[in-house]
């Protein structure tokens, strides 16, 4: 969302056609941070080295490949559960009615820190530590139930090949709004609208196949933040029952059963790796004197940002290939790739958090304060109206600290993963070791890459 | 030689070292020219006559004014005065605020040679800075030297006094030989409730280097709010800020209270309400009442305070009192905005069409006044003199202010030119670096369009015109990467990268 500060540009373009006179005076998502300097670059990328080969040998002696059950620790009542599904269709109307009829300026509009923050980073970071609240409140699923009713049959079966396309389809949507469409995110009347269309999406979709295999597969939120939750120690399901496990255990429960899983968990890392590079004095450097890339800009950027999953999909595939080979391994190429393909949900939620935390901090702020008079009425509900953002409220150093650990952080944890899954698959203690080689030099190069876009220097304008 | 007289060779060199340090040190030039805090183009040089200056004695400054080239740089009028003299003793006691204007009926030989003088007796013996603040019509420049008098008595130490709220005696200006006149501090302070009641109300609780500070002033007199200041040399308020080292001398000014009402609604026959902007309304030399499209108002009448009682009945404050001495007042001391050299001054810019850059001050107002910001660039103690007029009679105020030190302020003072051309910088880097803590400045120069600057994060704004620059000053007390960009065509120009500490 370092993108979004472009988003002001189209905004400005795009608000006079949708409502005439409306002025926007700030660029909405902007961040501040400075490049990670190169000498924590280096030790960030010497401790995710260091770390995975203390991991290497540590984690060859270790022998357990059982994933313990999850422990129930409780059950919320029915009363919770109403109680969360109320919560979600009151956030997902108040995020309407401020987004249509708030002031359509992207500093002062609630519903895109509702949207853009709360939901997408302030919600991904909750669900890292307790699982499954979103399907809880999930305001969509919610309202498709009541407009469907409870009696509704889906008239055609989900085809197994379409797996989790639909919601990868929305994920990449979602990302082109954010990133790649001149602003239209940030209009709040547009957020608002887009998120109405996507309700009638979502009951068209649900219409067709049934809801609960439309909310299972299709939807993009539910999946998302399923993907994510895997990771969390704690889980709450739709019936309420509450269950504890190790964090990442659930990573290994279940293997993915269709390659769209794997491609969505890749362009995590790969719509956040390209929404960093983009704006550097590297990227710019390398690519913006072609006259063709100039002359297309828009149209590159789509292209590398459709295409950068596939990027990072080929050094996946040749880090499992090789594996496979030297291991020798029975297991198909297929079942590999999508063994060890929810390893990298660590690291993606690592790049993610790295990139867009300050984020929170900073809009966290201007919610506070926005939250006291959302219509701009000169109200004051809870006294905070006046509230002030403070931008030094974490200094450059510690935000590159944070950064740095974030990501040496992930990519342990990606790599004590996927020893796991290794342990698993393979019984030779040999092909153990030297199958998670390939794995563990593919996360490093990950891990370096992320830290080096931090690194980078910004283009200038 | 011996090791004995080698060592008797070397400390006898550092005796003689340090005896030709002291005495050069001592027999330093009398006039030292200080680096300017902005930047300018316009150029002031001068010198002194006689080359070393004795207190108590008549001095002649002499200040040569050119652009870059060295031609005699075309002056403007800028609060009533062309060329504007301020000097402060190191002491801080006393003060002399002269223009070489007042000394010539005639300023044209000035005018073409860019050579104007001022006579001054420095009162003491000791360090002063003279600052000379000049306008064109392109830059300003405020331009500080360093004068060594010599002679006696010698000037005390700087007396701490942080009282807030002071009594002060007005004194006439009737003479302009009364401006060659320093005045010393303890003169003008009287004993409360004698003379005028001046409180000083900053801002905030402290005074903070590197931030901008609002300087409330309230006057009271006999108990009573003077509710009807004029305005001296077109402006409700005159600062001349010095800190304790005497770096540099601050020439700020202030404006009306904002929150009195400066506009007033008039009901017109029909019974429609007309908004009427007071600063269109006139009262002419003969008494009578204009509005700004010049038509005479029938049936207004001008009240004794100044006022104008409109037919219906509202009372309007005029935006200007053209009328002369006492001519329709029994206050003497109330009607006389022209009476005195500044206002007439003032009157004739703005007849002219002459003045520039002054904003419109009402005929009369009070008893509050608000600086306009001020930004204290460093720690330390600061005198503040500050003049404020009240019909013929001028009200010299002073105080004491200790500045801290910003909570991250460092005291570096960086400054950065930007000049844009074509939506793009043309001069000067897109990448500013300072440390946190520094006290940033940016200068900002369209040479295209009107346009206005916005730095991100810190949220500063500077609206300016076509060609004419525009300043922004802070701390940068919060580290990162802050984009600046042209805010109406959201042109992205660079960015304010602030490395931590």
């Amino acid at each position: 969302m370092r993108a979004l500060r472009k988003l002001i540009g189209g905004a400005g373009l795009f608000a006079p056609l949708l409502l005439p006179g409306v002025a926007f005076a700030h660029a909405f998502g902007q961040q501040f941070t400075l490049p990670v300097p190169f000498s924590l670059y280096a030790v960030g990328a010497s401790c995710a080295l260091v770390a995975s080969f203390i991991a290497l040998f540590f984690f060859s002696k270790a022998h357990t490949s059982q994933v313990r059950e999850p422990r129930v620790i409780g059950q919320l009542s029915r009363r919770w559960l109403i109680g969360f599904n109320l919560f979600g269709l009151f956030l997902l109307a108040l995020t309407l009615l401020i987004g249509f009829t708030g002031v359509q300026d992207v500093t002062k509009n609630l519903a895109l820190i509702f949207f853009w923050i709360a939901l997408l980073l302030g919600m991904t970071y909750i669900t890292v530590f307790v699982g499954g609240l979103w399907r809880l409140m999930n305001p969509f699923e919610t309202l498709t139930r009541l407009v469907l009713g409870p009696k509704y049959r889906a008239f055609k079966e989900y085809p197994g090949w379409m797996g989790y396309l639909p919601a990868l389809f929305f994920f990449w949507g979602l990302i082109k709004i954010e990133i790649l469409s001149n602003g239209i995110g940030a209009v709040p009347f547009a957020l608002a609208a887009i998120l109405s269309s996507y309700f009638v999406v979502s009951c068209i979709g649900a219409g067709i196949f049934g809801v609960d295999t439309w909310f299972r597969y299709g939807e993009f939120f539910n999946v998302f933040f399923g993907l994510i939750g895997r990771f969390a120690p704690l889980q709450i399901d739709t019936e309420g029952r509450v269950t504890a496990q190790l964090p990442a255990d659930g990573l290994l429960r279940e293997v993915p059963t269709h390659l769209s899983a794997l491609f969505f968990t890749l362009f995590m890392l790969s719509s956040t790796a390209f929404d960093g590079l983009r704006e550097t004095k590297v990227w710019a450097d390398t690519f913006f004197h072609y006259p063709i890339i100039v002359e297309n800009n828009s149209l590159f950027d789509h292209l590398v940002l459709a295409l950068s999953p596939l990027l990072f999909f080929i050094l996946y595939g040749g880090a499992v290939y090789l594996m496979k080979v030297l291991t020798r391994s029975e297991h198909s190429f297929r079942f590999l790739l999508l063994r060890f393909a929810y390893s990298l949900i660590p690291i993606a939620i690592a790049y993610s958090f790295a990139h867009y935390f300050t984020l929170l901090v900073n809009e966290g702020q201007v919610a506070l304060a926005l939250i006291s008079d959302p219509w701009a009425q000169g109200w004051n509900l809870f006294g905070t109206a006046g509230y002030q953002v403070n931008i030094g409220l974490i200094g450059a150093k510690a935000i590159w600290n944070i950064q740095i650990a974030v990501i040496v952080i992930g990519h342990i944890i990606a790599t004590y993963v996927a020893h796991r899954a290794a342990l698993a698959e393979f019984k030779r203690q040999r092909d153990i070791a030297i199958g998670q080689l390939p794995m563990l030099l593919l996360m490093v190069f990950y891990t370096v890459f992320g830290l080096w876009i931090l690194s980078l220097a910004f283009a200038l304008p | 030689m011996n090791m004995k007289s080698i060592i008797t060779f070397i400390l006898a060199l550092i005796v003689l070292g340090g005896a030709w340090l002291l005495l050069s040190g001592s027999n330093s030039a009398p006039l030292t020219k200080l680096t300017p805090l902005e930047p300018s183009k316009i150029q002031a040089n001068a010198t002194l006559t006689p080359e070393q200056p004795v207190a108590g004695e008549k001095t002649k400054l002499t200040f040569t004014i050119t652009d870059a080239t060295g031609t005699p740089a075309a002056l403007m009028v800028h609060h009533g005065r062309r060329v504007h003299v301020v000097i402060i003793s190191k002491d801080l006691a006393t003060l002399g605020h002269i223009h070489p204007q007042d000394f010539s009926s005639d300023m044209a030989p000035e005018l073409k040679s860019g050579v104007y003088s001022v006579d001054y007796a420095f009162p003491e013996a000791g360090k002063y800075i003279v600052a000379v603040d000049v306008m064109t019509d392109t830059d300003y420049l405020s331009q500080e030297f360093l004068v060594n008098v010599t002679g006696s008595p010698a000037m005390g130490s700087v007396k701490e006094d942080f009282t807030l709220s002071k009594c002060f005696k007005g004194y006439q200006q009737e003479a302009p030989d009364e401006y060659t006149k320093p005045y010393f501090v303890s003169d003008m302070e009287v004993a409360c409730p004698d003379g005028y009641k001046v409180t000083l109300t900053p801002g905030s609780s402290k005074i903070v280097a590197g931030a901008e500070t609002l300087l409330r002033f309230h006057v009271e007199k006999n108990g009573k709010p003077v509710t009807d200041l004029t305005p001296y040399l077109s402006a409700p308020i005159h600062f001349a800020i010095v800190p304790e080292s005497l770096d540099f001398v601050l020439h700020r000014h202030g404006s009306v209270d904002e929150t009195l009402d400066t506009g007033s609604d008039m009901k017109t026959d029909n019974g429609d309400v007309m908004s009427m902007d007071t600063s269109g309304i006139h009262i002419m030399a003969d008494g009578s009442v204009m509005l700004a499209n010049g038509k005479t108002v029938t049936g207004a009448k001008v009240t004794a305070a100044g006022m104008v009682q409109m037919p219906d009945g509202t009372m309007v404050k005029p935006a200007m009192d053209l009328r002369a001495n006492g001519s329709s007042s029994d206050h003497g001391d109330m009607a006389m905005a022209m009476s005195s050299g500044g206002s007439m001054g003032d009157s004739m810019d703005s007849m002219s069409g002459m003045m520039h850059h002054d904003d419109e001050v009402p005929a009369f107002f009070g008893p509050d006044i608000i600086s306009e910001p001020i930004v204290f660039p460093k720690p330390g103690v600061y005198r503040i003199f500050a003049q404020v007029k009240h019909g013929t009679e001028l009200i010299p105020t002073d105080f004491m202010v200790r500045v801290e030190q910003g909570t991250a302020g460092t005291g570096v003072q960086k400054t950065f030119d930007l000049t844009v051309t074509g939506r793009k910088i043309v001069s000067g880097s897109p990448t500013l670096t300072v440390n946190q803590g520094d006290t940033v400045t940016i200068n900002i120069t369209d040479t295209d369009e009107g346009e206005e600057l916005h730095l991100h994060g810190y949220d500063k704004m500077a609206e300016f015109k076509k060609g004419e620059k525009a300043t922004i000053t802070f701390v940068a007390s919060a580290s990162g990467r802050f984009p600046f960009e042209l805010e109406n065509s959201k042109t992205d120009l660079g960015a304010l990268e602030v490395l931590p500490q």
